[in-house]
């Protein structure tokens, strides 16, 4: 057991946890921050994408301990009240999600690669989302949102 | 209107799945619940010559472990196959069950030795590596033509030869005379021989179970496709009454068919957690799923045609070879057989056909439907023939498809195979996709690929799908004193946008209020039965909540009269509200709603209503692609993707071209990346995203896609079922393109990178 | 996961005398191949000794060499000015390690310690003939890269830094595993003073391996055209589902091709 302490979506948390917690499990099971999902074993599938200290990370490859002290931000944590996130609602606009299971990761994913780079193309996105996988909608929606969410972000 | 049907209406499932409060079933009670783990055989075929789970049982933490013996001790009943064919011989074919675990013979790696239930996942998965399990293993059969041979492993007593069904549709007889008769009076016959690959559907959430128990009740979390057959069989193998057990479906992350079915632990946990008398919980892991989910496709298909100069087709035979798996599934039978039959002419006049299917045990892990479910299988077949045909008669592919094509004039046009085609104008749809996808400026495309070193081919496939019937049209509508309805429904989504699409039509029918009504599915106690199989919700769920909303119309024009102090004839209802004609009087509905509900009693306007669609959907289209190859690297992309389709008239554009996108991608899926492939000896190659490539957003192109709408005749909202074609029309329609570019006559799926090369070199060591 | 203990080492010294005073543990760097391997249950460990928080993140300029920490993510070296100016060919490496996640974690000494023969890192240390640093000794790349998931590394060995001396120009070029994006065939060719070097990660039996009927072949003329009748040993090539051992063998001579055209001082 190990007494970790960090900040999520801007509240300090504290507890004690087993040592060989995923980060991921931590923030669904402990926190019950159930937006963060889980896809796959192998670090392929980014459904439980999130950013710690605003750097993406896949939460089912860092233990827990590994963000001690550290800011993380979830999918829970990036609208403002009821406005969404530019991102979120460029999602909605462009119909870039279906059974939502991926579009916590993709969303978290999308950002970071917006704000390193404002003015992506379309090969940006699509190359950039290399670690997200989507399996309804084809990806067709998703590059759209991506390019709206980067316009409105420009703009915010 | 706000939300009428019809319009790009953006969907109300967002919002809370964007914000992270999603439900899906690992969300209920978050980490709470005792774990469950499963030993699974490492071979593929053997006897469980004897299993010892006494070190489990003391490990710490362990609540429960326990093996078939156990289960059955219970009576706990076994997995059966909800639908049989008969031979065409006219025997009954012999009933096999799937036990929850490993009785005594192990006919898949993967299959269940024991469970554990523990205090937590990692005690339940350290006392799971101290079950001693010893095995006589047995050689191993995967390949359906290596199962029917002389001297093949033996799967089944009852099963000679590994055949569990030999059936026929349609003329099996009738099409090999004709082909001997064309063949006597010169007409080329045509051959192919072709791979239909294994798939797992992979929806991005795995299958978890979630298992609280109440005294004798119990109520499970599970992603489905409709609650309610889960719940019938799991109650009837527990013995359990019908109201005992509750199965809860919330958001599901993706079906695409096998969430309909049964597998094996949702018994298991069932099972312990009413055992044990507390929550118990299965986070299944993508590689269990690799291992444990009932598989997509895998057929190997003969099919020989004559035709005649002109290219026409004369006749048809079609030898199918489907892989069941080492059990048979719910639907295993189904899907090669009655389900594949309903397309097996496509968009096509064929006169003369008839299709033999043979279903083959083997050392793998069980199939069942996969989107589109026995359709891709036959449309793919037929594609592949066409590009044949047009081959070795140097015919022009577009031509020689027109050739063929159903024309208007015939149409009703009713299909040797069974079913009508109801509207539709084929070639009329695949003269104008010819234009959208500027087919004419291909040959300079290609060239500047070539300048680029590159192969560039044109491929296309048509097809047809018949869809869109059958039950599941139930719906329950209750009003609220405060002016809100909730629609319970049938079905259930998995991401399709069905809440949308059925607030959509009540609110376009009656001009309810879209903010006002709540769509309820995913109740296997409260909601109507029901699943999403054979893109059925627009044509029978939609229809039916149209047409319950007319009804209630009528009901409330009663009230609104009564109301308005008027005579039922002299109120009209428009944009939601009602009028006395001639007069400024007027209610909305919503308000009448408020007004005529009752203290305690149900709503006068409440209605239940299930609809049954007069007759099938069919859908068809066709998809034009042009593909890349790079000269070198053989690595080929998708560069240009056009679609058209008769989908009868739309709902809303934005979810249907959802729908054909995600298809498409699972279909190019199919054709170029993902397979499960097995050794000799039943162990899976391709058992984690490691190595099963799933389509990433850079394998492929923007999407082009139009439709061409001819209205269905058979429901009442003249809609086609969407859901399944884009995964139809993709895969041959891939492997057309591919072929083109590489200058051969076929290739099969998957066109790996590997496959690839090898035909080129085969290629180059023919020339 | 099996049960384990975590420690975050403060120091070089920390992880060392935690390594020490260990029966069986492990070192965590990135963790991109490790968390994965405990997560499955194919390793299991008593003690991770995480060093995020051991400094190791330099980046410098000797004079000679461009000198890398061990613990700079696959990111800092993609993003990384010096790198750029230095040896651009370890930026673009960095930048097509893996996933946008993965740059963000994984580390270069994390790569080279695991020695995954689809890792894109080996091939550039063994084409530039790189130094490891580690916390013992120094240690030429031929010598470090021993086989498949092997190095020379002893259990009580931390790598430290990566020496790379600056080559004439240098190439890498990865072909992806469309599945695992890991690399199916990566070649890495370098002209060190006027030696050319020749260095492919995924594709060998034994891990990544320098060719030397290529290398003699190109030092004679550096050219593409150079290696079209160079033989390439499909026997000791890895074989798999995606790609049997001849195709491999055409696309290591392939991406050597374009490694040969892409090089840049």
């Amino acid at each position: 057991m190990t007494q970790l302490s960090m900040t999520v979506n801007g509240q300090p948390v504290s507890h004690d946890i087993e040592d060989n917690m995923l980060l991921v499990t931590y923030l669904r099971e402990t926190l019950a921050l159930t937006g963060t999902h889980i896809g796959c074993d192998t670090s392929q599938c980014g459904a439980c994408v999130i950013h710690i200290n605003g750097v993406s990370a896949k939460s089912c490859t860092v233990l827990a301990v590994q963000a001690e002290g550290k800011d993380v931000t979830t999918i829970e944590g990036i609208a403002s009240g009821d406005r969404l996130h530019p991102m979120q609602q460029a999602f909605h606009d462009q119909h870039g999600l279906q059974c939502g299971y991926c579009t916590p990761g993709m969303v978290m994913s999308a950002i970071e690669l917006v704000q390193a780079n404002p003015a992506l193309s379309e090969q940006d996105i699509r190359e950039g989302l290399e670690g997200n996988i989507c399996r309804c909608t084809g990806y067709h929606n998703i590059v759209k949102a991506v390019q709206t969410g980067a316009q409105a972000m420009r703009k915010a | 209107m706000k939300f009428g049907i019809g319009q790009s209406v953006k969907r109300v499932e967002d919002r809370v799945l964007l914000v992270g409060q999603g439900r899906y079933t690992d969300d209920e009670m978050p980490g709470e619940g005792y774990a469950v783990a499963f030993l699974r055989s490492p071979y593929a075929h053997a006897v469980l010559t004897s299993l010892d789970i006494s070190a489990a049982v003391t490990a710490p933490g362990v609540i429960m472990a326990a093996s078939h013996a156990d289960m059955a001790a219970d009576n706990v009943g076994e997995i059966h196959c909800q639908q049989y064919v008969d031979n065409s011989d006219g025997t009954v074919v012999p009933r096999t069950t799937k036990p929850a675990m490993i009785a005594d013979i192990v006919r898949y790696a993967g299959d269940i030795a024991a469970m554990v239930v523990a205090e937590t996942r990692q005690q339940a998965m350290d006392a799971i590596e101290l079950i001693e399990a010893d095995y006589d293993s047995m050689p191993a059969v995967c390949d359906v033509y290596a199962a029917l041979e002389d001297g093949a492993p033996q799967l089944y007593d009852c099963y000679p030869n590994n055949v569990v069904f030999d059936w026929a549709s349609g003329d099996l007889d009738g099409a090999r005379a004709g082909i001997a008769a064309a063949k006597a009076d010169g007409h080329k016959i045509i051959e192919v021989d072709i791979v239909n690959s294994r798939l797992l559907a992979s929806a991005l959430e795995t299958r978890p179970i979630v298992a609280q128990p109440d005294g004798e009740s119990l109520t499970l979390w599970l992603p489905s496709q409709g609650p309610a057959p889960l719940a019938s069989q799991i109650a009837e193998a527990l013995g359990m009454k019908d109201d005992e057990l509750k199965v809860l479906t919330g958001h599901v992350g993706g079906g695409f068919g096998y969430k309909i079915f049964l597998h094996p632990e949702q018994l298991c946990v069932a099972w312990a957690a009413r055992k044990i008398g507390s929550v118990v919980r299965w986070q299944q892991e993508r590689s269990e799923a690799f291992l444990s989910d009932v598989h997509g496709r895998d057929n190997r298909t003969k099919a020989w045609a004559a035709v005649d100069k002109t290219g026409k087709i004369l006749a048809m035979e079609v030898s199918v070879h489907a892989n069941m798996g080492a059990w048979l599934s719910n639907f295993g039978i189904y899907i090669p057989t009655l389900s594949a039959t309903r397309t097996l002419t496509g968009p096509y006049d064929i006169q003369t056909v008839g299709m033999r299917v043979r279903g083959i045990v083997t050392n793998t892990p069980a199939v069942d439907a996969f989107r589109g479910a026995g359709r891709p299988e036959a449309n793919y077949l037929l594609e592949r023939l066409m590009d044949h045909i047009a081959a070795e008669l140097s015919i022009d592919r577009f031509e020689l498809r027109r050739r063929n094509l159903i024309k208007p004039e015939q149409i009703p046009y009713t299909m040797v195979e069974g079913g009508a085609v109801d509207s539709g104008d084929m070639p009329g749809l695949l003269d104008e996709i010819i234009e959208k996808a500027d087919v004419a400026g291909f040959a300079a495309r290609r060239a500047e690929s070539e300048a680029q070193g590159k192969y560039r081919g044109l491929g296309l496939a048509m097809y047809l799908e018949q869809c869109g019937q059958g039950g599941g049209g139930g719906v329950d509508i209750e009003f609220e004193a405060n002016g809100s309805v909730i629609l319970y429904a049938a079905q259930q989504d998995n991401g399709q946008g069905h809440l949308t699409t059925l607030t959509q039509i009540f609110s376009d029918r009656l001009g309810y209020d879209s903010d006002l009504i709540k769509v309820v599915q995913g109740d296997s106690l409260r909601t109507p039965p029901g699943t999403t199989g054979g893109a059925k919700m627009a044509s029978v769920l939609g229809s039916s909540v149209s047409e319950a909303a007319s009804l209630i119309a009528v009901d409330a024009q009663k009230l609104a009269a009564e109301h308005l102090g008027v005579d039922d004839a002299d109120v009209g209802l428009a944009e939601g509200v009602f009028t006395a004609s001639g007069t400024n009087q007027s209610i909305s509905i919503e308000e009448l709603v408020r007004l005529t509900a009752t203290e305690d009693g149900p709503h006068p306007l409440n209605r239940f209503n299930n609809y049954k669609a007069s007759g099938a959907t069919y859908p068809y289209g066709s998809h034009i692609i042009e593909i890349e190859v790079d000269k070198a690297s053989f690595v080929p992309q998708i560069v240009r993707y056009t679609t058209m389709d008769d989908f009868g008239n739309i709902l809303n554009p934005l979810t249907l071209f959802g729908q054909i996108q995600g298809g498409i991608a699972q279909g190019v899926g199919q054709a170029l990346y993902e397979y499960l492939a097995y050794d000799e000896t039943g162990q899976l190659l391709s058992g984690s995203l490691m190595d099963y490539t799933l389509p990433r957003a850079d394998h492929l192109p923007m999407l082009d896609n139009h439709t061409r709408n001819t209205p269905c005749q058979n429901n009442l909202l003249g809609v086609k079922g969407a859901g399944e074609a884009g995964a139809i029309g993709a895969p041959p329609a891939v492997i057309s393109a591919l072929c083109d570019a590489l200058g051969v006559v076929h290739i099969d799926m998957p066109a790996t990178l590997d496959t690839i090369w090898k035909v080129m070199q085969a290629k180059k060591a023919a020339a | 996961m099996y049960a384990t203990q975590y420690h975050k080492a403060i120091s070089l010294d920390d992880a060392r005398s935690q390594l020490a005073a260990a029966d069986d543990a492990k070192l965590l760097a990135g963790g991109m191949t490790l968390i994965p391997t405990l997560k499955q249950r194919l390793a299991q460990t008593d003690l991770l000794i995480d060093l995020a928080d051991t400094g190791l993140t330099l980046i410098e300029d000797t004079g000679s060499h461009l000198k890398i920490g061990a613990m700079c993510r696959h990111y800092d070296v993609e993003t990384s000015t010096l790198v750029a100016t230095m040896i651009p060919m370890l930026g673009s490496l960095a930048g097509g390690i893996g996933d946008r996640q993965v740059r963000n974690y994984g580390t270069l000494g994390g790569s080279i310690a695991n020695n995954d023969p689809s890792a894109c890192y080996p091939a550039a240390l063994m084409a530039l003939g790189a130094n490891i640093h580690t916390s013992e000794r120094d240690i030429a790349a031929e010598d470090f890269f021993v086989g498949m998931f092997e190095t020379d590394l002893d259990e009580q060995e931390i790598v430290t830094a990566v020496s790379f001396p600056k080559p004439d120009k240098a190439a890498y070029v990865k072909f992806p595993n469309p599945a695992s994006r890991y690399a199916m065939v990566g070649v890495c060719v370098a002209v060190m003073d006027g030696d050319v070097r020749v260095a492919i990660t995924g594709a060998g039996q034994d891990g990544v391996f320098r060719h030397n009927d290529m290398e003699a072949a190109l030092s004679e003329q550096f050219s593409a055209m150079a290696i079209e009748t160079v033989a390439i040993d499909e026997e000791m090539l890895l074989s798999d589902i995606h790609a049997g051992a001849d195709y491999r063998a055409h696309l290591v001579r392939e991406m050597t091709r374009r490694a040969i055209t892409a090089c840049q001082p």
